[in-house]
């Protein structure tokens, strides 16, 4: 160690307040190589192998960086770890940023990552196949979970972010086609770290109370990077366990995010989302026309029914008023004949006679006789002209 | 607040009323009935696709978690204005 650097060490503070010791502690000199390591590089990027990669339960991780003649002890702590995609599997090539230090306890050298990348999407890559094979083996991607969204909706939920382009689309197209649609927006990041989290939020509260009938959860078109939240677990899980169905709209047309998978429709934009969501004004209007033609042929049907129903009844009624004339007129022909045996006739045959006076009323008492007055007898098979003799109503 | 006419409900009743028109041999009182609701859903329906405005709102949510309503001021080309 030169004086220089020494002393610039010891300016930093490391050594203590003002004066250099004859006798360091193991405590001292462990803070001073520390500090004197992390002042006198600048963040560097490491390019090396994984290997023994470690997460421990409060969320720091340790890992060793190799290549074919040295190695490296690493540590990334919960901080950085946290924006980590995946752990990364042992012997995967890597780009490591941050700084050199040294563990004071252990006083143990190592580099302190703050940034771990492998090559191209490689770690986002991994932490997508592994999350997507999670999901698939608690079914989550089953497409028998996949919900029908309802094809009128009342009310139209959108989480999205207010500044993008995707709200604005689908109100346009809402508006368009079913301006009767009530929509709420439930605003939320759809980048960057707070993203996940502001999801996650928005849809809870898109769920809870439940006002919509469908969600619609996405943003306009961004690069692979912009659709990181997209597969969060968090988001995914959200998204996959919402109690309202929901439609995906990432707005990429070549990569399927993981909440893509998760939805219950995925649509490639907002604007698709959009036309998924609410029906077409045009077409409804027909369909209502044609439900109004299917009313009015039903109604003529049904009443032809009744009219054929009617006719049927009239022709039975009409064979029972038949049957009822034959009936009444063999009472009527029996009571002519019952009349006709109580009639005069019958009166004669059985051997009575009738007097008639000269204009043939029936007489009927000694009144109508006169001594000498003329009248005629009736009897069954003649009449007999006779004079009275004498008139007494002595019988 | 009115209640909101619910389009799709309406449109569920009326397919009903469609079916059970045309499968069952109802009595003509009966259809009568039926038809006499179905138009009058279909002219609901006319007139919720034509004259309903629909609401766009934001949810904002305060720390307590209670939910409220917001305007959304969005530049939106919709032909309308």
């Amino acid at each position: 160690m030169n004086d220089d650097l020494f002393f610039q060490a010891a300016n930093t503070g490391a050594l203590g307040r003002d004066r250099v010791p004859e006798v360091w502690s193991v405590s001292q000199v462990n803070g001073l190589a520390r500090r004197l390591l992390e002042g006198s590089l600048p963040l560097i990027r490491v390019a090396g192998e994984v290997s023994g990669f470690k997460r421990y339960a409060a969320g720091h991780c340790f890992f060793t960086l190799k290549d074919k003649k040295a190695q490296l002890s690493c540590v990334m702590w919960r901080e950085a770890a946290r924006s980590l995609p995946a752990e990364p599997p042992e012997g995967m090539a890597v780009h490591a940023f941050g700084y050199l230090s040294i563990y004071e306890r252990a006083g143990r050298f190592q580099f302190v990552v703050r940034e771990l990348s492998a090559k191209g999407e490689g770690l986002w890559r991994l932490a997508f196949e592994r999350l997507r094979a999670k999901l698939e083996g608690e079914g989550l991607l089953d497409p028998a979970r996949k919900r029908e969204v309802p094809s009128h909706p009342a009310c139209l939920g959108v989480i999205t972010s207010l500044e993008g382009a995707a709200i604005r689309d689908i109100v346009s197209i809402v508006r368009r086609r079913a301006p009767w649609t009530d929509v709420l927006v439930y605003p939320a990041r759809v980048q960057g770290d707070e993203a996940p989290g502001s999801l996650v939020d928005a849809l809870r509260h898109a769920t809870r109370p439940a006002r919509a009938e469908v969600l619609i959860v996405g943003r306009g078109g961004g690069s692979l990077e912009d659709l990181r939240a997209f597969n969060d677990e968090r988001v995914v899980r959200a998204i996959a366990t919402s109690p309202i169905p929901v439609i995906s709209a990432v707005g990429h047309e070549v990569d399927v995010t993981l909440a893509d998978l998760v939805a219950d429709v995925r649509a490639a934009t907002p604007s698709a989302a959009a036309e998924i969501a609410v029906p077409d004004r045009t077409r409804l209007r027909k369909d209502l026309a044609r439900a109004g033609e299917a009313l009015a042929a039903s109604l003529q049907a049904s009443a032809r029914r009744g009219r054929q129903r009617v006719e049927r009844l009239e022709d039975r009624l009409v064979e029972r008023l038949r049957g009822g004339i034959a009936r009444r007129r063999l009472m009527v022909e029996t009571l002519r004949r019952r009349l006709a045996a109580l009639g005069p006739m019958e009166v004669l045959q059985r051997g009575y006679s009738l007097a008639l006076d000269s204009e043939g009323k029936v007489l009927r008492g000694v009144s109508g006789f006169r001594p000498g007055s003329e009248f005629t007898l009736r009897l069954k098979d003649g009449r007999v002209r006779a004079r009275a003799e004498t008139v007494s109503d002595e019988a | 607040m009115a209640e909101k006419f619910r389009l799709g409900e309406a449109l569920n009743r009326l397919e009903e009323i469609v079916e059970s028109l045309e499968r069952e041999e109802l009595e003509l009182e009966d259809a009568l009935r039926l038809f006499d609701e179905g138009m009058e859903l279909i002219r609901a329906a006319e007139r919720e696709l034509i004259e309903s405005e629909g609401r766009i709102k934001q949810v904002l949510v305060d720390r307590r978690g209670r939910q409220r309503l917001a305007d959304v001021d969005l530049d939106t080309d919709d032909g309308e204005g």
